[in-house]
């Protein structure tokens, strides 16, 4: 092969590659980082006494409120194609909480119908053994249909002293 | 007829590279609706939307903080582009990043940068080229006087 065969070969790979990372990177960097002071009271605004961000850094709610309560954490879906019917993979989502939070993790069809009430597979529980991480997919192992047009949202129940920092997702196209 | 072909490619190459570090930038931009009061919501009884054309928010009452989440989208190795805050009155802001494990919180206090438009609205940038914590979560926290107002805000990161 002469030194050009060989330069145009370098150069061909390199364009091939360089089009290829740029066409698979809207799936391949799916992934979602939510602070918990997205979450929200389960109910009016004016009466939740209960979740404050107040010594979370900005970042995470607790429950200060003397009773255990519900919180709902919006997920915001970003794989979502309703015109073509395609539907897709949550490859995880888990949220990490203490003192005794418990979440569900809600998929509610279009239009409303009954949702799709899932229970986390997996804890990791973090250095200081209260803090954990509730994991409801685990990467390749476990994927989850999310049917097109659905959305999604964690529902956690928090004890008085509970709290919740943050929640994350990973989302695919269906191969 | 190689010797073409070769410019052609080398051209596509130099033409694919900056294209391709652009790419990887990840940027989120919010109206100042997203944020909340910083403190239980049923507390809240000063910060208005009304007036604001949908994408302010506004504090009528005394001198208090919202908090402003970010969405990240990208979770793990990245590094922080830069994050802003549009407001006016007033309004001061620094930026927040927690680990999943809330063992490590940063926060960047003074943004690096303030632009003021005619109208006295203020466009603050903070954590140029700053690092982030893997799978950690940001938000903006901001202290609000009587009548500041924060306008927007946003988020861009660039993965590794």
């Amino acid at each position: 092969m002469t030194i050009h065969g060989k330069t145009m070969l370098a150069l061909c790979a390199l364009v091939v590659g360089s089009s290829s990372v740029m066409a698979g990177r809207a799936f391949a960097t799916d992934n979602t980082v939510y602070p918990a002071t997205e979450c929200r009271f389960y109910g009016p605004n004016a009466d939740d006494t209960y979740f404050d961000p107040n010594g979370m850094g900005a970042n995470g709610l607790h429950n200060n409120g003397g009773a255990a309560k519900y919180a709902v954490c919006p997920i915001v879906r970003k794989v979502f194609d309703s015109r073509t019917g395609v539907a897709t993979l949550f490859e995880e989502a888990s949220i990490q909480i203490s003192g005794g939070t418990t979440c569900m993790l809600y998929i509610r069809p279009w239009d409303g119908g009954g949702a799709d009430i899932l229970s986390n597979d997996g804890t990791y529980n973090y250095a200081d053994g209260n803090h954990k991480n509730l994991k409801f997919f685990t990467g390749d192992e476990v994927t989850r249909d999310i049917p097109p047009g659905a959305s999604a949202a964690f529902y956690c129940l928090v004890p008085n002293g509970g709290a919740i920092y943050s929640y994350k997702t990973s989302e695919g196209k269906k191969p | 007829m190689t010797h073409r072909i070769l410019q052609l490619l080398v051209a596509a190459a130099v033409v694919a590279v900056p294209s391709l570090a652009s790419a990887n930038d990840v940027s989120t931009g919010y109206p100042g609706t997203r944020c909340k009061y910083y403190g239980v919501q049923g507390g809240d009884g000063q910060f208005h939307l009304s007036g604001q054309q949908a994408n302010g928010i506004k504090n009528l009452g005394a001198t208090a903080y919202l908090v402003c989440p970010i969405i990240r989208e990208v979770m793990n190795e990245a590094r922080v582009v830069f994050a802003y805050a549009n407001v006016s009155g007033g309004v001061t802001c620094g930026l927040y990043q927690r680990s999943a494990d809330a063992s490590n919180t940063i926060h960047i206090d003074d943004p690096s940068s303030t632009t003021t438009s005619s109208n006295g609205a203020q466009h603050l940038v903070y954590g140029n080229g700053g690092g982030l914590i893997s799978d950690g979560s940001y938000a903006f926290y901001c202290r609000v006087p009587t009548n500041g107002v924060v306008l927007g805000y946003g988020f861009s990161e660039n993965a590794y």
